[in-house]
């Protein structure tokens, strides 16, 4: 068997052998499957392998030659530059539920559809048979009805998003074992194991590589539609991504072939078409150009965040990000829970007809939850097989009982969001509400009522913002230069979380806080806890925890070459500084003593870490100890 | 954990950096080239009509005086905040690094970030208020910020910065000739000006330029 025929042509190991820019000629026959969505499904009877890989070969040689009429000139759409094409980058919203595509088509922004006419295609990967098929095409099956039922049936792959860059002691990968699909879990901060239900076996996976065929099936998308080969994206990502999990996203894309030109927090990018549209008020001499102040608030089915942006002037500063990782499977997972209340008994374990009860209760609750948004009350009606039936009616205070914990931390990210960018409720001048969830009465009342509202900002689709916005940061990155200067537009981005290193014992010093403007470097100066320590472990770690544990470890190194000093006299400096592109480099060295015996300065890009960073703070704190502490310096007084 | 112990740091730190050179300026045109096409666009564009991307004798004088936020800001010790917001967001279509023309790129992200400092310090009361009791002093100028920051070297005034300062000054002066050649290579279109070691850089760029 070719190896670019092989049942499962992006299933290579996640570690390092895997090389980005052999990606393409590999996942080519799945983006080539692409064009034939209705011979792919099932083998006719007494369907040699011999004959389907014939076959196979043959739709590739078709679609090869309509992929070159398409493209004009390219046959291979890889490795090589396009000149000819203009190099706009597309926007991508990766939702943990849905996603979207879209592209400056010149005049504004236009979100691309499915074969199925979706804007927002279901965010999944079907494992069947020898094919792979993303929710792009809508792979699980020809009927939207149906489509749900088959995502559920284990062999599909979804909430990818929430599951990228996580280990298996992460309350969020411990919460999606419930899912359909196999989440296996150690406990002791390493990759969770995840696998699709192929043929009654599981069949591993990873969600990079399950988030990189989605994105070739979307990248092919664009590209019949543009007609040329893209190569660079804007995507956006959640407030709570941290650095790591950026770095996953990034990977995911290299091996789907996309180039990663931003990652932006989502709502950065609703900024970003917020003040596209103040700008183009002024213009049309209708908006009066002074300041505006926007509290953005994007709760989709996996993450939850609030940004405060002020406009002014096609400039879109962004005062303060939150987020945290609440959203609508929560809700779901919380609803499912009251309404069986013995849940995690029943469905310990995934046997077959556990996951199937389990399809049909998840299938009939999010039914609920979304008829709950125009009713009063909903009635839940199902068999779950073996004799066990389900009868409940839901009305809205109990819907709002069950997920209190829920509207607690929206609520606390609202508040924060207003206390670091120092403002009140009433400075703000909009209130943005997107994300399906901003849907949900008592999150739009919620929202609202924290910021003294009645209304909510109208001009913005609540599901069509975020890729919007990509979209034009995607225009404006690639250079695009629009006559009504409706891309004249800037956005001063923020850093989302605090940025350290681990001091004073189990502490966390940060040394870049959060909402710190980006590009930014800041220093700090540390000393040695023993008498004559020669070396210091420098521990970066990321996130909003007081102890340095708490917070997602980034990379570390060590400083060697300490001169000898009684502890607490030497000084050492730690430089952390954020570049124009996002990218975190720390500087650390000795400034004191001076002279020819210290040590050269170590710069370090972030983050290092590949996998299992949980696992590996432990083993440097088991391995040395405090032996190689180091403590934050007192602040001289200014004189 | 033997790793570590085998491994010496300098390696390591290598390892971590794909571009050897510590330069910011090396940094911003290995990593994005495809940046460039932006950055060029937009300093043709409306933003830039205050000289694109050449800096002017005047700014060249700020950057050696000893000068106050205001005078960083270009706006009056009695500027309301919004003129301090006003005149912020004026100098970010300036200096910020998404709107800076390729080979001034590094030098705007240090300017950016003095402004951002100006900004924060004159955009809070409070902080506005010691900060002009301290001008009041004279004690120091564009040194007052309340945190230690490297990047600034005007900032640094006191005696245990200074081999700090030292520490860092040649990383400094280094980048600012990158920066400085940068800047001629691109105002100036003839190689007769330019050094040989400027000409081969600027070669090896233009090559892999047409690679990408």
């Amino acid at each position: 068997m070719r190896p670019g025929y092989s049942p499962f042509p992006l299933l290579l190991p996640p570690s390092t052998s895997f090389s980005p820019l052999r990606t393409p000629r590999i996942a080519r026959p799945q983006q080539l499957l692409f064009s034939y969505p209705k011979k792919r499904h099932r083998a006719p009877p007494g369907d040699s392998p011999t004959r389907r890989r014939r076959r196979r070969r043959r739709l590739a040689k078709m679609a090869e030659q309509l992929y070159t009429v398409a493209s004009d000139s390219e046959t291979t759409g890889e490795d090589k530059s396009q000149p000819s094409f203009p190099d706009v980058a597309i926007g991508i919203d990766i939702g943990t539920s849905k996603c979207s595509v879209a592209v400056w088509n010149g005049h504004q922004v236009e979100l691309l559809k499915n074969t199925r006419n979706q804007k927002g295609m279901r965010s999944y990967v079907m494992f069947k048979d020898d094919t792979l098929s993303a929710g792009v095409t809508g792979g699980a099956a020809k009927e939207n009805a149906h489509e749900e039922r088959d995502i559920l049936s284990g062999s599909a792959i979804f909430n990818m998003k929430r599951l990228i860059g996580r280990m298996d002691t992460d309350e969020v990968v411990q919460a999606s074992k419930t899912l359909p699909f196999l989440v296996q879990t150690l406990g002791i901060g390493v990759r969770p194991f995840i696998a699709a239900l192929v043929n009654n076996m599981w069949r591993s996976t990873t969600p990079e590589e399950v988030l990189a065929i989605f994105l070739l099936e979307l990248k092919a998308l664009v590209e019949m539609h543009l007609k040329h080969p893209v190569r660079n994206a804007v995507l956006t990502i959640p407030v709570a991504f941290s650095r790591f999990q950026q770095t996953r996203i990034e990977r995911a894309c290299a091996m789907a072939g996309l180039h990663v030109l931003r990652l932006m927090p989502e709502p950065t990018a609703v900024a970003l078409l917020y003040a596209q549209q103040q700008q183009q008020l002024v213009n049309d001499n209708m908006g009066s150009g002074i300041e505006k102040i926007a509290l953005i608030f994007n709760m989709g089915a996996g993450y939850c965040d609030a940004a405060v942006a002020a406009t002014a002037g096609g400039v879109s500063q962004i005062r303060a990000l939150s987020g945290c990782t609440a959203g609508g499977e929560d809700i779901l997972q919380n609803i499912m829970r009251h309404v069986v209340p013995n849940f995690d008994n029943l469905y310990a374990g995934q046997t077959m007809d556990r996951i199937q009860s389990m399809s049909l209760l998840r299938m009939a609750t999010q039914d609920a939850i979304h008829k709950l948004v125009n009713q009063e009350t909903v009635e839940i009606n199902i068999d779950l097989g073996n004799g066990h039936k389900v009868s409940k009616v839901l009305d809205h205070s109990e819907f709002e009982q069950v997920n209190r914990a829920i509207f607690d931390k929206c609520e606390k990210i609202i508040n924060q969001c207003l206390v670091d960018a120092k403002l009140v409720p009433e400075d703000i001048n909009d209130v943005i509400l997107v994300g399906g969830c901003s849907k949900i009465p008592r999150i739009r009342s919620l929202v609202l009522g924290l910021c003294k509202k009645e209304i909510s900002y109208k001009n913005i689709d609540a599901l069509e913002a975020a890729v919007s916005g990509a979209a034009l940061e995607g225009a404006i990155a690639s250079g695009v230069n629009d006559p009504s200067g409706s891309l004249d537009l800037l956005t001063i981005q923020a850093t989302p979380m605090n940025l350290g290193i681990r001091a004073n014992g189990d502490s966390f010093a940060a040394i870049i806080p959060r909402n710190t403007t980006v590009p930014a470097r800041r220093d700090m100066l540390f000393t040695t806890t023993h008498d004559n320590q020669t070396e210091a472990l420098i521990a970066v770690y990321e996130g909003e925890g007081e102890r340095a544990e708490d917070n997602h470890l980034l990379g570390y190194f060590k400083i060697t070459g300490i001169p000898a000093a009684p502890k607490g006299t030497v000084e050492i400096s730690v430089c952390m500084d954020i570049d124009a592109t996002n990218v975190l480099r720390v500087f650390a060295g000795v400034v004191k003593p001076q002279g020819p015996a210290t040590p050269p300065f170590i710069e370090v890009r972030m983050p290092t870490l590949d996998d299992g960073h949980g696992w590996c703070g432990q083993a440097l704190a088991k391995m040395y100890g405090k032996t190689l502490d180091l403590a934050v310096l007192p602040k001289k007084l200014q004189p | 954990m033997p790793h570590l112990a085998a491994t010496p740091p300098t390696s390591s730190a290598a390892a971590a950096v794909p571009t050897a050179h510590p330069t910011a300026a090396g940094r911003v045109a290995f990593r994005r080239p495809w940046d460039t096409p932006r950055l060029r666009v937009r300093a043709r564009g409306v933003r830039r009509e205050d000289g694109g991307g050449v800096r002017t004798e005047d700014q060249e004088q700020e950057r050696t005086s000893s000068r106050t936020f205001y005078d960083l800001l270009g706006i009056s010790a009695e500027g309301s905040p919004d003129e301090v917001r006003a005149a912020y967001r004026r100098l970010a279509l300036k200096y910020h690094p998404d709107v800076s023309p390729p080979g001034a790129a590094a030098e705007n992200t240090r300017r950016f970030i003095e402004v951002q400092e100006a900004y924060e310090t004159l955009s809070d009361p409070s902080r506005r208020a010691s900060y002009d009791r301290a001008l009041a002093r004279g004690v120091c100028l564009l040194a007052f910020s309340g945190r230690r920051s490297q990047s600034h070297r005007a900032y640094h005034h006191h005696h245990h910065h200074q081999e700090q300062e030292e520490k860092f000054g040649w990383r400094r002066s280094w980048e600012d000739q990158i920066a400085e050649l940068k800047r001629r290579s691109t105002t100036k279109d003839s190689e007769e000006n330019l050094s040989w070691g400027a000409r081969m850089r600027r070669r090896a760029e233009a090559s892999s330029a047409e690679q990408l």
